[in-house]
C-alpha cells in the first residue's frame, strides 16, 4: 500500500516570512523521491504538512485522496523522521523502539530489532546519551520500521558517518523491494542518494523549480569530455555549469538539451556525451533561480 | 486497553510510584516528628492541606503537552486521538491519587480519633476535583508554553493557572488558608455550590486546553 501526494498552490508563513509561495506538484504513489533545496528553501516546512505537523496557511495538501492535517486513518499512515528526532530523549532505545511499535499500526519491531544490531546501537542506552550518528541510525531504523505507506526522511541520516550511510542505502532499497511505498528523502547529499531517486522535486524560496523523474531531470543536461581544445569548441555558446581539466582532457557539463546537429558535431569532435550530475544541475538551478 | 493508555502508563509508571516511596516517607517521618513534639494529631492533612499531589499533578499536566504531545503526534496519532486517550489517563491517576489521598487522611484521622466519614467524604470529592482542576491548569500552562512561547505565556498565566486556584478558593484549599490545622476543611461555599464552581472551571480549562491543543503545530527540530 502507498499514498500518493498532491499539492496545490500551498503556503506557509512563519510571522513575516513565506517558507513556501504558492507550491504545487504532484507525487505518484509507490516511487521513492528525492527533495532537493537550498537551507532555508522550505523543505522541512512542506514535509511537516505532509506530516500533519502543521497546517499550512493557505492552498491545500491531499494524502490519499485527503487532508491529513488531524486525519486519524491518514496520520497513521504517514512516517516523517527529523533529523532530531522526536523521541523521548531520557527513554532507553529498546523503549523507544517498544513506544514506536505499540502506537503505530504496521510497526515491524522483529525488523527494528535487527536494524539496531545492523547499526550497532546499544539497546539499554539512554537517546540523550547517544551519538549524533547513532542518533540518527535510530531515526533511520523507526522510518523504516514503521513500514508507513507514506515514508518520509528529511534529513535523518545526515548525522551518520558514510559506512552507515551507505548501509542506510542498502536497507532502505531492500525494503522498499519487499514492502513497496511511497518514500520521500530530503538530503544535501545529492550524488550519495542520487542511484536510489526515481523522481526528484527542487525547491528553492519555497516554490517549485523542477519536478520529473531523475533521468529526464539528468537528460536537461549534458557532460562533453574530450580533449581541451574541442571541449571548448564546441561548448562554444552554451550554458557550462562545471568544468574540469586533467592534462589535455577536459570536462564540461553543459545545460540544456542538444539538437541532433550538435550531436554529429560531437562525434565529429571525438567527443563522448554523458548524463549530468543531479549536484551539479541542482546547484545550478538553485544558483539561477531568483537570486 | 488503548495503545495511549497502555504507553502512558509504561512512560510514567516509576515517576508515579517513586513520588508515592517519598510522599509515604514524608508523611510517616513528619507524623513521627511533629506527634513527638507538639500536640498536633492530624499531620497529613494539617501539614500539606492535601497540596502535594496536585502540585505534583499539575506538572503532570505540563509534560502531557510539553514532552509527549509531540512525540505522539509524530508516531502519527492525531491530536485529538491523544487528548482523548490522555483525559481518560488523567481521570484515572487524578482518581487514583484522590483516592490513595483519602486512605491516607482516614488513617491519619482514625489514629487520632476524629473519623467523620461523612466529612471525609466531602473533602476527598473536593480533593478529586480540585486534582482534575490542577492537571487542567497544567496543560493549559504546558500548550501556552509551547504554543506561544514564554513571553507571552508567562503573561497568560494569571489566565492558564486560574482553574487551579479558582477551585482552591471554592474549597478553601489554598496553601495561604491556615495550614496547621485542620480547620481549613471545613468548606467556605455551601458544599453543592462549591462542586458545581469546581466542575465548571474543570471544563473550562478542558475547553480551552482542547482548543488551543487541537491546532498546534510541532516545533522544528534540531540535532
Amino acid at each position: 500500500m502507498s499514498l500518493g501526494v498532491e499539492v496545490a498552490d500551498l503556503s506557509v508563513r512563519y510571522g513575516d516570512v513565506t517558507a513556501l509561495d504558492g507550491l504545487s506538484f504532484t507525487l505518484a504513489p509507490g516511487k521513492i523521491y528525492g527533495l532537493l533545496g537550498r537551507n532555508g528553501s522550505g523543505k522541512s516546512t512542506l514535509l511537516s504538512v505532509l506530516a500533519a505537523f502543521r497546517r499550512p496557511a493557505a492552498g491545500r495538501v491531499l494524502v490519499d485522496g485527503q487532508d491529513p492535517f488531524e486525519n486519524p486513518s491518514v496520520m497513521s499512515r504517514i512516517c516523517l523522521i527529523r533529523e532530531g528526532g522526536d523521541l523521548y530523549s531520557s527513554a532507553r532505545v529498546r523503549d523507544v523502539v517498544g513506544f514506536a511499535a505499540c502506537v503505530r499500526e504496521g510497526f515491524d519491531k522483529a525488523y527494528a530489532d535487527r536494524l539496531l544490531d545492523v547499526f550497532q546501537i546499544p539497546r539499554r542506552r539512554r537517546v540523550q546519551a547517544l551519538s549524533r550518528g547513532q542518533r540518527s541510525a535510530l531515526g533511520s531504523v523507526l522510518g523504516l520500521a514503521s513500514r508507513a505507506p507514506l515514508t518520509i526522511l528529511d534529513e535523518a541520516y545526515l548525522g551518520m558517518d558514510a559506512p552507515s550511510r551507505y548501509t542506510f542505502y542498502d536497507a532502505l532499497l531492500e525494503d522498499y523491494a519487499e514492502h513497496p511505498r511511497t518514500i520521500i528523502l530530503s538530503t544535501h547529499l545529492i550524488e550519495e542518494v542520487a542511484r536510489l531517486l526515481e523522481e526528484v522535486v527542487i525547491i528553492d524560496r519555497g516554490r517549485l523549480v523542477l519536478a520529473g523523474d531523475t533521468e529526464d531531470v539528468r537528460a536537461r543536461g549534458v557532460t562533453v569530455t574530450g580533449r581541451a581544445a574541442e571541449v571548448d569548441a564546441f561548448t562554444a555558446g552554451l550554458t557550462v555549469l562545471n568544468s574540469q581539466t586533467l592534462g589535455a582532457t577536459k570536462s564540461a557539463t553543459v545545460f540544456g538539451p542538444l539538437d541532433d546537429e550538435r550531436r554529429d558535431r560531437a562525434r565529429t569532435y571525438e567527443l563522448d556525451l554523458g548524463p549530468v550530475a543531479l549536484q551539479d544541475l541542482f546547484v545550478h538551478l538553485t544558483r539561477e533561480s531568483v537570486r | 486497553m488503548s495503545p495511549i493508555l497502555r504507553s502512558m502508563w509504561h512512560n510514567y509508571r516509576y515517576t508515579f510510584l517513586i513520588y508515592w516511596i517519598i510522599m509515604g516517607l514524608f508523611i510517616v517521618a513528619a507524623q513521627i516528628m511533629v506527634s513527638n513534639t507538639t500536640d498536633q494529631d492530624a499531620v497529613y492533612a494539617g501539614l500539606t492541606n492535601f497540596a502535594p499531589p496536585k502540585y505534583f499533578l499539575s506538572v503532570m499536566g505540563v509534560l502531557f503537552v510539553i514532552v509527549n504531545l509531540p512525540v505522539y503526534v509524530a508516531h502519527g496519532v492525531s491530536r485529538r486521538r491523544y487528548m482523548t486517550g490522555t483525559a481518560v489517563f488523567a481521570a484515572l491517576i487524578g482518581a487514583t491519587y484522590a483516592l490513595i489521598s483519602m486512605i491516607a487522611i482516614t488513617v491519619n484521622l482514625g489514629f487520632a480519633g476524629r473519623l467523620d466519614g461523612a466529612l471525609i467524604s466531602r473533602v476527598g470529592f473536593a480533593h478529586l476535583l480540585t486534582d482534575y482542576a490542577y492537571m487542567g491548569a497544567g496543560w493549559l500552562i504546558g500548550v501556552t508554553y509551547y504554543r506561544y512561547g514564554p513571553w507571552y505565556a508567562t503573561f497568560l498565566l494569571p489566565f492558564t493557572t486560574s482553574p487551579a486556584w479558582l477551585t482552591d478558593g471554592v474549597f478553601n484549599s489554598l496553601w495561604t488558608t491556615s495550614p496547621f490545622t485542620v480547620q481549613n476543611l471545613a468548606l467556605r461555599l455551601p458544599y453543592a455550590l462549591a462542586v458545581l464552581a469546581a466542575l465548571a472551571c474543570i471544563a473550562g480549562a478542558v475547553a480551552a486546553g482542547y482548543a488551543l491543543a487541537r491546532t498546534v503545530p510541532l516545533k522544528p527540530r534540531r540535532a
